[in-house]
């Protein structure tokens, strides 16, 4: 059986009808409703079943289950289980032994390598999961993930030389692009707009390619109207988990400050949905936990002159425009979802780590090659 | 689902005048800071006041029809729309018209492109003015007496201000609140601490100990936490002569070390010798025109409720449902300040606090919403 063999069959147990350990899962992580995690876990483990053995096949094809040849750390961040449990699966497809440092109360790393054992117990033996930081910090790999400040913190300690390499896998934003006016029939509408809910609801849009903004050409007002109805019925099925105070208080605020600035719909008692029609900005970060922007896409296609920027970065005092430009710039993006363009257009319109089509912003395939999860080959390389 | 409707309502009727208004206003400003306003009563003027600011005020009015609240539909105060101070930013939400202006007071902080911007005329200056005065002589103990005779009676305090002079921040509504004070008390104008010396500790404790020398009457310490601190940095021991009086305002604006309201009320009295029960803090904001104060007492000298004029309200909303939060629930402050007769008398804070009885306890500012991260940015 090869690594890849062991991770599908592991795959498996999990999308098995009544399986354990999806009850465990849906149990211990309380980050999101049970529904949710259901609903994600099962999407991750389809793909990773289908897809694992071909990425093996391309990635690695000379891995075996002998001798491990390095470490690998992975620093993992909590925000949505997917990403820690790729990154674990490319260190075990590279043959390394794999330092794994979940996030504090994150089940799922744990959860995973025990059902790995359970198909091969010599595989889950090459991941190791620990807070011990002088564990991970010994690996002449690390994988991490997280927020800005705890890369820089990781990539300085971490470069003692010129063997090490450090990967982080940090902030991104995600939009998606709709050509509205391309879509007449009421069927099609109704396709989109739940293809976009989809994007925007899923994982309580906690994962870096979940949309934060909409850009359409066409009614925005009419699109907005519409996703807000879908997004109320995603909610009922896939209820968005319960949030800390501080982010509840953040959708508060961003909704009393969209309510005056543009138009909002929103879940009424509640903040599990909102969508904020604003026709002014280019760019507003999103409190997330299902708040999503949607603008008119000449936002996004006009730009900004070089000499107002110029005059921005040499700390000049603003004009109103001026300040109201630097509020507007677009973050690096990870995920462009569309619908309606040609990709050439997209392309032009916003450079990204990838574009899919709208609904399928937040599936990514394990056979993604770049952006979202290290490469095996880099893995392989540096060890 | 709570939609959006951009609404087009038929016209209301003549908004209350203005004059009317204000005299109503001072009407309960002179009743004085202890005596209750009752809620039919604040009901009333706020209902009429809420008239004339859906009326005059655009950028407000086109607010409430998005939530679909207007005079007609509301019929109690608590169901007045709540501007967000994020909006004083963004538009121009007064009843003034521009010839009218006479006067604008900016939001402070360091990183701020657009500060938020209250205007008034004079007349709701005055009224600014007159609302102040009350609570601040009430809280900071000061006797009733009138105000020209306070310089010359044996006894009376001297005021030192650690905030910049009214020249030299024109457009604080802070420094104008101390200006009101310094000209009710007849200080100098020397109450106010040269601005150079703002962001030195020692230079201020000098000024401070130049202030004290040879006092024999109680000193009024009034200064923001940031000046505070940095006085409190720089000094072992400054011992302010017996009766003294201080009064803390504001954050720190990103400026410097925060220190917990806590652990700098116990600096102040351990460094400048000043009782817990003299020491208040006082909270406003350039978006409002009346101010909340503690209040300690000898049961509670540690007492960081705080509770405003009867001629405002408060709520602490909790913000995942909407509604009000329990006693001692978490929520973000909403304040509703009928001295704010030319902009919006219902404003929602970005701050959080705990509700306690009709007053609030302040936790500070509710923070902003983290970036996830999970997409490649860095390999070495």
């Amino acid at each position: 059986m090869t690594t890849g063999q062991a991770i599908a069959a592991t795959a498996r147990l999990w999308l098995k009808r009544g399986s354990s350990w999806m009850a465990r899962a849906k149990r211990d992580i309380t980050a999101f409703s049970p529904p949710m995690v259901e609903m994600g876990l099962r999407e991750l483990f389809a793909d990773i079943a289908s897809n694992v053995e071909e990425l093996e096949r391309r990635e690695a094809p000379h891995s075996t289950l002998t001798a491990p040849r390095s470490n690998v750390a992975h620093v993992l961040s909590g925000n949505l289980p997917n990403p820690g449990i790729v990154s674990i699966i490319v260190g075990l497809l590279a043959g390394a032994r794999n330092v794994v440092k979940p996030a504090t109360g994150d089940p799922m790393p744990a959860l995973f390598v025990e059902s790995l054992a359970q198909v091969n117990a010599k595989l889950a033996g090459r991941v190791e999961l620990t807070d011990d930081r002088k564990a991970y910090q010994r690996a002449k790999i690390v994988v991490s993930y997280g927020d800005d400040e705890t890369l820089r913190t990781l990539r300085k300690n971490h470069r003692r030389d010129a063997s090490t390499a450090f990967f982080g896998f940090g902030h991104r934003a995600s939009i998606g692009l709709v050509n509205f006016s391309r879509f007449a029939l009421h069927a099609q509408r109704s396709t989109l707009i739940a293809a976009a809910a989809r994007d925007a609801s899923m994982w309580d849009q906690q994962g870096c390619m979940s949309p934060q903004c909409f850009y359409v050409r066409g009614d925005a007002a009419a699109f907005a109207e519409a996703l807000a109805r879908d997004m109320e019925r995603f909610d009922r099925h896939w209820s968005r988990a319960t949030l800390p105070f501080e982010d509840a208080a953040a959708i508060a605020r961003a909704r009393s400050e969209w309510n005056f600035r543009g138009r909002v719909w929103a879940s009424k008692g509640s903040t599990h949905w909102t969508v904020a029609l604003d026709e002014r900005d280019r760019w507003a970060p999103s409190p997330l936990n299902r708040f999503v922007f949607v603008r008119p896409i000449e936002l996004l296609t006009t730009r900004d002159s070089r000499s107002d920027i110029r005059k921005l970065a040499a700390g000049r005092k603003t004009t109103k425009h001026e300040a109201r430009s630097t509020s507007c710039a677009l973050p690096p993006l990870s995920t462009v979802g569309f619908a309606g363009f040609p990709p050439k257009e997209i392309i032009a319109m916003a450079r990204a780590d990838r574009y899919c089509s709208l609904g399928e912003m937040q599936r990514p395939s394990l056979l993604l090659t770049h952006g979202s999860r290290p490469r095996v080959g880099d893995l392989i390389h540096e060890s | 689902m709570k939609t959006a409707r951009k609404k087009t309502h038929p016209s209301i009727s003549k908004p209350p005048p203005a004059g009317e208004l204000d005299a109503r206003i001072l009407d309960f400003i002179a009743r004085g800071v202890e005596r209750r306003v009752t809620d039919a009563e604040f009901n009333a003027l706020a209902l009429a006041m809420f008239s004339r600011q859906f009326a005059l005020n655009g950028p407000y009015r086109r607010y409430c029809e998005s939530l679909d609240r207007s005079p007609r539909s509301v019929a109690h105060w608590t169901q007045i729309p709540a501007a967000p101070t994020a909006a004083f930013k963004d538009a121009e939400l007064t009843t003034l018209r521009p010839a009218e202006r006479t006067a604008v007071f900016h939001s402070s902080g360091t990183t701020e492109h657009r500060p938020s911007r209250h205007f008034h005329n004079a007349a709701t200056l005055a009224l600014y003015e007159a609302a102040l005065w009350p609570m601040f002589q009430s809280r900071m103990g000061l006797l009733p007496v009138p105000s020209s005779s306070m310089d010359k009676r044996d006894g009376c305090s001297t005021l030192v201000i650690l905030t910049p002079a009214p020249s030299e921040a024109p457009h604080s509504s802070l420094v104008h609140m101390m200006e009101t004070v310094r000209r009710q008390l007849s200080a100098p104008h020397s109450a106010f601490v040269d601005v150079a010396v703002l962001e030195d500790g020692r230079a201020l404790a000098k000024a401070i100990q130049f202030a004290i020398r040879n006092l024999q009457s109680a000193i009024l310490l009034l200064g923001t936490a940031i000046a505070f601190v940095r006085l409190l940095n720089a000094i072992n021991s400054l011992p302010l002569p017996s009766g003294a009086h201080v009064m803390e305002t504001g954050g720190y604006k990103g400026r410097g070390r925060e220190v917990p309201r806590e652990k700098l009320h116990a600096q102040i009295s351990a460094k400048l010798g000043v009782e817990r029960l003299d020491i208040i803090s006082e909270y406003g904001m350039c978006e409002l025109s009346s101010q909340f104060y503690t209040r300690p007492t000898v049961h509670a000298p540690r007492s960081a409720v705080f509770t405003g004029p009867p001629w405002t309200r408060s709520m602490v909303v909790d913000p995942e449902t909407g509604r009000e939060a329990r006693e001692g629930g978490r929520g973000l402050i909403r304040i509703f300040d009928l001295a704010n007769r030319g902009s919006v008398l219902a404003i929602q804070t970005e701050d959080v606090g705990v509700r306690r009885g009709d007053g609030f306890e302040l936790l500070g500012r509710a923070p902003q919403a983290e970036a996830r991260g999970c997409s490649l940015m860095v390999a070495s």
